[in-house]
């Protein structure tokens, strides 16, 4: 039998930190919405969620509760026609807003969002992310996220004459 | 593990939301991207997709590794020019009206006689569609992952009204999804040439009257049975073959008036937004230009792994010139992204202020490449997405393609003698100082494929070649009466 939406649903965080939140919104979560399936009777005891912090998942949750009633990202429509037309790489304006935080924090995000299955924030910030790469050289990204360089000089020389034809754009 | 801020399937998410160049410039951040990247055959898959300017179908159920492969094949019998060489086919000589659609090559012969000439491909067998029209046409377009071909019906002397006709290709009867499967058109003066273009849910028809002094433009949705632009271009000497769509809410209409310039439509408020300006003239004169695109192609095709981009699409303008020395024709290369970053419409109250003027300077020697043609050749081009082939010359043994997709890695090739490549990135000058003010410079850069005609073909201009996503087609008319060879080569 269908759940009422209004049906309120407690979670805990790896720090303690618990949320009641609305059933629909958790469900954005592919992880929670099998969760919830599986358990059959009234529970009272929050769902712990052991790799997400509090402030990622207030975080998560407001991502979660924008989106509420959007359909969900099914496997075999997500990569078909639409696909040809445009590959969007662009982000929606809210999404944009919502995804400009820290780097801390967006890795944070797309970690969760990883781990809670929520397919379009995964994409937002790995398309966040992939925006800031576009366009930047090799050390720039290093600085950017700060990498270790750990090819040898000759390694990196070697790898840059392969693709030496896609250097002037 | 060093540099470990995601696991490395995330890592690879990322990296396959970046264009292939940001892709291999990661490659050489650290060991991890590297080893990332050239071990997901979906990162190479989608890199090298965007660097053939290619998509992806969605269709197929091969698994990536296999469609990479596919890919790669591909593009090496493009670049070095390998094809299957099929046996050669009788066809009926062209009376009326032609089109060539993916390889597809459709005629119609006395007025109501179409036939679709289906080439075969290394794993398909050629196919022939011969149907009967219960009308009269002199002339179609067509989108076959639509299934979609309109025809522009013959005018009877004493009626004015001329009809267009919305069919199925395949079975040819009225197309399921239009309402109005035909639409009339009011001609008071008789249409001399026309022609029609298909794009999306849209078609246009563009005309000239006989004394080529007024050219119509009609640009319905042929869905719904609907006008939605109309324009009439007078005086100005506009040719029907001037127009072409660039995509479905724009269009361009080249104009020869003073120096020339692309004009460019926006569909959604109907108005000319820019105008791309050609070289300035000395003392020459634009007598004509000529515009020409790659069909449309609306939806996927279903039965393939991968597909020319829609966003791919080189466009040629055919210039001819008047000039001290004689004819001269120019034909001026560019990419459909160059006329789309000049089609945004401008906010409303800025529409009285008329459309932008873009000067050559600022436009055209960086985005195009003009090169110098022969006047006697036929001013059609055939090409498809980024990739055109060039008509041949007397006496001239090669056959030559060029490939706009640019920068990309040419495929090795194992077989020198037979074919070459060249990169072309050093700029084209044309120099006429008595026409034009001053050398035309142009820099897009291309590669050029070339290889020695198979044998039957006979080195002369009289043969028509055409290019499509697939396959080079030759078409030989001889002075045969009825017939013509058509020749196929399978990619």
């Amino acid at each position: 039998m269908a759940a009422p939406a209004t049906q309120q649903i407690k979670i805990r965080c790896n720090d303690e930190k618990e949320f009641t939140v609305d059933r629909d919104v958790l469900e954005r979560s592919v992880l929670i919405k099998n969760m919830l399936e599986d358990v059959t009777e009234q529970q009272d005891a929050p769902i712990p969620l052991p790799n997400v912090s509090g402030p990622v998942m207030a975080k998560v949750l407001e991502y979660c509760t924008h989106h509420r009633g959007e359909p969900l990202p099914s496997a075999d429509t997500e990569q078909s026609q639409d696909e040809t037309r445009k590959r969007t790489t662009d982000i929606s304006e809210w999404d944009q807003k919502f995804i400009t935080v820290d780097q801390e924090m967006l890795f944070e995000i797309i970690l969760a969002a990883n781990y809670l299955d929520i397919k379009s924030l995964l994409d937002v910030g790995c398309k966040t992310v992939a925006n800031m790469i576009k366009g930047k050289t090799p050390e720039e990204i290093r600085k950017l996220f700060n990498i270790v360089n750990d090819f040898t000089p000759e390694e990196e020389a070697q790898i840059k004459k392969e693709n030496e034809w896609a250097e002037d754009r | 593990m060093i540099n470990q801020i995601l696991p490395n399937e995330l890592w690879e998410h990322v990296f396959l939301n970046l264009d292939y160049p940001s892709v291999l410039r990661c490659q050489r951040v650290c060991r991890l991207f590297g080893d990332i990247i050239t071990s997901s055959a979906e990162v190479q898959y989608r890199g090298e997709l965007s660097m053939d300017g290619m998509v992806d179908t969605g269709w197929s159920n091969l698994p990536v590794k296999q469609r990479l492969a596919l890919l790669r094949e591909r593009r090496s019998a493009w670049d070095n020019l390998q094809w299957e060489l099929f046996p050669e086919e009788t066809i009926p000589n062209v009376y009326h009206a032609y089109d060539f659609v993916d390889g597809t090559y459709a005629i119609i012969r006395n007025h109501k006689e179409f036939t679709a000439v289906i080439p075969p491909t290394k794993t398909t067998e050629g196919r022939r569609l011969t149907r009967h029209l219960e009308f009269s046409a002199r002339d179609f377009s067509m989108d076959p992952t639509q299934d979609v071909i309109i025809f522009l019906g013959e005018q009877d002397i004493n009626n004015p009204t001329i009809y267009l006709h919305v069919r199925s290709y395949e079975s040819m009867s009225p197309h399921p999804q239009s309402e109005q499967s035909r639409i009339p058109v009011n001609c008071q003066e008789r249409p001399y040439d026309c022609l029609l273009q298909v794009v999306d849910d849209l078609f246009a028809l563009s005309c000239n009257d006989t004394l080529e002094t007024k050219m119509d433009i009609r640009i319905w949705n042929w869905k719904t049975g609907k006008l939605i632009f109309e324009k009439r271009f007078a005086d100005v000497g506009i040719k029907a073959e001037s127009f072409t769509f660039i995509n479905s809410q724009a269009f361009a209409i080249a104009d020869p008036s003073e120096n020339g310039y692309i004009g460019i439509y926006d569909l959604s408020s109907g108005t000319e937004v820019s105008r791309l300006h050609f070289p300035e003239l000395a003392d020459g004169a634009l007598q004509n230009i000529d515009a020409d695109t790659p069909p449309f192609f609306a939806n996927p095709w279903s039965d393939r792994v991968f597909m020319t981009s829609p966003r791919s699409r080189i466009h040629t303008f055919s210039l001819s010139y008047w000039c001290d020395e004689g004819d001269l024709v120019l034909r001026a290369y560019l990419k459909n992204e160059i006329l789309l970053s000049h089609a945004t419409p401008r906010a409303s109250e800025a529409d009285s202020l008329g459309p932008r003027n873009v000067r050559w300077e600022d436009w055209g020697p960086k985005n195009t490449r003009i090169r110098e043609m022969d006047p006697m050749e036929d001013s059609h081009c055939f090409s498809h997405g980024l990739r055109l082939v060039l008509p041949l010359e007397e006496n001239y043994k090669y056959l030559r393609v060029l490939d706009f997709n640019f920068p990309r890695k040419l495929a090795d090739n194992p077989n020198q003698s037979k074919s070459s490549v060249v990169s072309v990135t050093s700029p084209t000058t044309i120099s006429y100082p008595s026409t034009f003010k001053e050398d035309i410079v142009t820099h897009l850069p291309y590669t050029m494929h070339l290889r020695v005609l198979p044998t039957f073909c006979p080195d002369s201009s009289d043969s028509t070649l055409i290019l499509s996503e697939s396959h080079i087609v030759v078409i030989n008319e001889f002075d045969r009466g009825d017939e013509s060879d058509l020749c196929t080569m399978a990619f």
